[in-house]
């Protein structure tokens, strides 16, 4: 039995700080050696190349800084990227986010993993304009027609650790999605959508969204936005490991309904979201299911936010959430996928945000959150089980406690800060972080150490063998070199160890399941990242890799005669996709992605031994074509032909579950009609 | 009892990796003081500091042998565009005739000459209503000069479109007569490096750079754009019979002619922005931030967006959701923006003027 002794993670602290000392003691050489230049000031580099966008986020620290200057490796997708290649979900578009691949877990659904570590069962936070949206019986998040891209004003994916931040389901990487709101002037948005696949239609929905900014009361501005659509995940065959088929024509329905809205005054906020997707799959466990299984998963999501400013420097920001959920949830009582349970969660967040001088930033603040967990009937029926040892109703309190701080200064920017969280059920957990940014002319470098965990969920603890959080300890180092205006090469490298996994586990004999902390796990690797844009488009190329770290115990995970990869989730990954301008209201958008071999995993029936079945190295293109303005200002249209090359596309369980390859970004043939209103902008360049 | 075993050995490390993690901190932050302390005032006195704040009208001095004619002509350039913005027309008119003197490439000098020259002919037809604030200067060039010199090679094409344009009547003001108004346009002067930009205005494509564009007193949008590319996005304040240079540049300029300005002596301008003191002859930055000295003393802004909701952040520093009433703010020029999930939407420069509160209006 190997644990992850003292020894080991000294061991890796230890390197960890060799890394930092180095990253310290090169810096002083690159600042006199920029000092000694007449190279000019990163200031007026910056202005001398304001075609970019500039933007300010807090995704991945607590004081507020440029999106290149966050103190973790970051990818930013602006809406206009979003619009112009296509995306057609939050899949689409993290499927071009180094690092990140997709997997097939019960009941059909589909999640993401990051680095060849499946994270779909709280390790990867989504959060929408700031409202968490992982369910938290499992803290699982789904993906496929999960929400309108078109709502989507900017998505950031921060490509590591962020629990340091946003607490214990933020292990691998955290993935923020923007979506329009009460910020902005008063406009009116309407889009329509169809998309047909082979033998049915992919996806067929419309949205509306509207803003006003009431100008004859200052400060006051509302929002609401809905989005209705039904859709398909495959219209292909699925197949079970024993070879058994069926048709995934109207048996992996996708609809999801969102509503939002708000209203904002002056620093006050509040907000609603309303998220609703209902799901239904064949794929059970080992077998085709003869009648698809319902999951629906329901959830509304209320913040009120206020900032106040009692002094010049001092910033205090309080918020309160409510979220209240009803994940794969089945109502038909009959069915054996039967489940009804509601997860509520109240959460009240105070944070101090004070600034002694202009080069520190000093963050400290309380998180508290209370969880409850009720069945909405009574347990013994499909999947409905009681929590715990026996009860219909189980609650949880979490208290935690954090602290930041952020120091700029022309040798190295400094940050540093930790989060102490103690749970009612499984006592503390702490996670501090260090990150070192610098930038020197066109060059700029991060260094991270940081640790990170997942909390588990009500049925984690539920189901689970005295489970205690998992820790992960990261480094990571990324290098970024600007040699042109437009232009941006990184390169990153990490090294990822999970201390304790939560692994999930399934005995189709008693149809139970249960969770239990194993041993250890990791992955290292790197990610290399080109963009470049100019007055023709823009474009960008990334390549991924990730290989075990050689500490992965975790035998579920694992591939049998493949040591160098995990299940289901590819070493390899290469990615292209530019927008080119024909007409300057005419764009051409090809998408590429070309996935090493992946692996599903399986337990052989005869001899009852683990095999990998291998999906082959495949390669997805897309085109899309998307004309603005059409006719009057505001319209817009697009085109689109996903997976022109017809392959074969499936996705594997990334452990062995039972669950077979689901098809899955079938070629589809996509229309889109888009109306923009917005009487404060500026006419179009001609 | 299992979970027990687990704890202990998670408790552990995870306590010396947080004092690890501190001692690091510690160091990190110290060294990072020291450093601020003892590196930040070098780093950023030379090439980073605010642009040349020091004015004098007598600093026109030789420029080095090595800078050439040409680092000359760029500082007459800018001491011409740094004289129209305070109405020194003559003086304008000689500097920019001296600068297409200098200059091999003329770029948009014939253009801001021919601007100068027009602005001094109308002010001098206004001139029993509003006498013109400039000193007596030496005479000016003859109008007669700028033609003597060859024209640039884009030119005609450019100036004929110009032309026709200024046929029209200039969106979105109509060209102020000479007479007397009931409202009194304020002009904005934008100039470019490389000239030819599209200039757009309250979301109207108005002329090319360089540009002479009357506007209404209050606050405008100003865009330039570079062929597909919008390279300035800022929004402007424009007083009553004030000219508003804009400026952009390309790339950095090469290292300013080195130019003996004097300092200033004079005390701080008058709280009332207009008129202006002096002006900065001789600085290659743009002479929206060179011509003021920056006065003492502090004052107040109350930004107002009514038609944008979005964060007001002046001087890299947040302030809330509008309407804000900064207080305090240092006396001088100060950057006001408008971040709409946390991208920038809206910036601009504005005067704060000390003792007082400046209303700012952002559209």
């Amino acid at each position: 039995m190997h644990r992850v002794g003292p020894g080991l993670r000294e061991a890796r602290i230890g390197w960890s700080l060799f890394i930092l000392g180095a990253f310290a003691a090169a810096v002083p050489a690159w600042a006199a050696d920029e000092a000694a230049s007449s190279a000019p000031p990163p200031k007026e580099a910056e202005e001398a190349a304001p075609a970019e966008e500039e933007v300010h986020s807090q995704v991945a620290s607590f004081a507020i800084t440029r999106l290149t200057d966050s103190p973790a490796v970051v990818t930013a997708v602006s809406a206009d990227d979003i619009r112009a290649s296509g995306a057609r979900d939050l899949m689409d578009v993290l499927l071009l986010v180094p690092g990140f691949f997709f997997g097939v877990d019960v009941q059909g659904n589909i999640g993401p993993g990051f680095r060849g570590l499946w994270g779909v069962e709280g390790k990867i936070l989504l959060l929408i304009d700031g409202k968490e949206m992982n369910e938290q019986l499992y803290s699982t998040v789904q993906l496929g027609h999960e929400f309108p891209v078109e709502l989507i004003e900017r998505v950031e994916v921060v490509r590591g650790p962020g629990s340091v931040i946003y607490g214990g389901n933020a292990e691998l990487a955290v993935i923020n999605v923007i979506t329009r709101n009460a910020q902005g002037s008063t406009d009116l948005l309407a889009s329509a959508t169809y998309g047909q696949m082979g033998a049915t239609y992919g996806r067929r929905g419309g949205v509306v969204s509207g803003r006003l900014v009431v100008e004859q009361l200052p400060g006051l501005s509302t929002f609401l936005s809905a989005s209705f659509s039904q859709g398909q995940r495959s219209d292909a065959m699925y197949r079970d490991f024993s070879g058994t088929e069926a048709s995934m024509n109207g048996a992996s329905q996708l609809d999801p309904l969102v509503v939002q809205g708000g209203i904002s005054y002056r620093d006050f906020q509040v907000s609603v979201l309303y998220h609703r997707l209902d799901t239904n799959g064949i794929d059970g466990i080992d077998v085709v299911l003869p009648t698809p299984a319902t999951a629906n998963f329901d959830s509304l999501h209320a913040e009120a936010s206020a900032t106040f400013r009692p002094a010049e420097r001092l910033e205090i920001t309080p918020r309160v959430n409510l979220s209240v959920q009803m994940p794969y949830r089945d109502p038909n009582p009959v069915s054996d996928f039967f489940y009804d349970k509601t997860f509520t969660r109240l959460r009240g967040r105070l944070m101090a945000r004070w600034a002694p001088f202009d080069f520190l930033q000093l963050t400290g603040g309380a998180d508290v959150y209370s969880d409850q967990a009720t069945l909405n009937a009574p347990a013994g029926t499909g999947l409905q089980t009681q929590f715990n040892e026996g009860v219909d109703q189980v609650s949880y309190q979490n208290f935690a406690a954090f602290l930041e701080a952020y120091s700029e200064n022309p040798i190295v920017t400094a940050v540093g800060g930790a989060r102490f969280e103690r749970h009612s059920r499984f006592g503390n957990s702490f996670v501090p972080r260090l990150v070192l940014l610098r930038s020197f002319g066109p060059f700029s470098a991060k260094a991270l150490v940081s640790t990170a965990f997942r909390a588990p969920g009500v049925e984690n603890i539920s189901l689970g063998d005295n489970v205690i959080p998992e820790h992960t300890t990261f480094l990571e180092l990324e290098a970024a070199f600007r040699p042109l205006e437009g232009h941006v090469v990184s390169l990153n490298a990490f090294d990822a160890s999970v201390a304790d996994p939560i692994i999930y586990s399934y005995d189709a004999v008693t149809m139970t399941e249960g969770y239990r902390n194993l041993e250890r796990l990791g992955s290292r690797g790197f990610e290399l990242d080109y963009r470049l844009r100019g007055s023709w488009g823009r474009g960008s190329v990334s390549y991924s890799f990730y290989t075990p770290a050689g500490a992965n115990d975790v035998l579920s995970y694992q591939v049998p005669g493949h040591p160098e990869a995990f299940a289901g989730l590819p070493t390899h990954k290469l990615t292209f996709n530019g927008a080119f301008k024909m007409l300057p209201w005419l764009s051409i958008d090809p998408t590429a992605v070309l996935l090493g071999e992946r692996y599903a995993v399986h337990t052989d029936e005869v001899s009852g031994n683990s095999v990998a079945d291998v999906l082959p190295t495949q390669m997805l293109l897309n085109l899309f074509l998307r004309a603005e303005n059409v006719g009057i200002r505001g319209l817009e249209l697009g085109v689109g032909v996903y997976n022109i090359l017809g392959t074969d596309f499936r996705v594997a369980q990334p452990y062995d579950g039972g669950h077979a390859p689901l098809p899955v970004l079938s070629r589809e043939f996509l229309a889109r009609v888009t109306y923009y209103l917005d009487p404060t902008a500026p006419e179009p360049e001609k | 009892m299992s979970t027990r075993i687990k704890k202990e050995p998670q408790r552990k490390t995870a306590r010396t990796t947080g004092i690890l993690v501190g001692v690091i901190l510690f160091v990190a932050l110290g060294a990072n003081g020291l450093a601020y302390v003892f590196l930040r005032r070098p780093a950023t006195a030379t090439p980073d500091g605010p642009a040349t704040t020091t004015t004098g009208t007598a600093a026109r001095p030789a420029a080095p042998a090595e800078e050439g004619d040409e680092g000359m002509a760029r500082a007459r350039r800018a001491a011409g565009i740094a004289a129209l913005e305070h109405r020194e027309y003559d003086k304008a008119v000689t500097e920019l005739t001296e600068a297409l003197r200098l200059r091999k490439d003329k770029g948009d000098l014939v253009e801001l000459l021919n601007i100068a020259n027009e602005l001094r002919a109308r002010d001098k037809v206004k001139a029993p209503i509003a006498p013109s604030p400039a000193p007596p200067t030496p005479p000016p060039a003859p109008v007669a000069a700028a033609p003597s010199r060859p024209p640039s090679k884009s030119k005609p094409t450019r100036v004929a479109t110009r032309e026709r344009e200024r046929e029209k009547p200039p969106p979105p003001e109509p060209e102020p007569a000479a007479a007397p108004e009931p409202v009194r346009n304020g002009l904005l002067l934008v100039t470019s490096t490389p000239p030819g930009l599209v200039v757009t205005v309250d979301g109207k494509a108005v002329d090319l750079t360089p540009a002479r564009v009357p506007v209404r007193p209050g606050s405008h949008r100003v865009t330039l754009a570079q062929g597909e590319r919008r390279v300035f996005d800022e929004t402007v304040e424009v007083g009553e019979d004030v000219v508003k240079p804009v400026t952009w540049e390309a790339k950095p300029e090469p290292p300013p002619v080195v130019v003996a300005a004097a300092a200033r002596t004079e005390p701080p301008p008058a709280p009332k922005p207009d008129p202006p003191p002096a002006p900065a002859p001789a600085v290659t930055k743009p002479p929206e931030a060179a011509v003021t000295a920056r006065p003492s003393g502090s004052g107040d802004l109350e930004v107002t967006s009514p038609a944008l909701y979005g964060e007001i952040w002046i001087n890299d520093r947040p302030y809330g959701f509008p309407p804000v009433n900064a207080r305090g703010l240092p006396a001088g020029k100060a950057k006001v923006e408008v971040r709409v999930q946390g991208a920038v939407k809206r910036k601009m420069t504005v005067e704060v003027v000390p003792g007082a509160s400046t209303p700012v209006r952002v559209r």
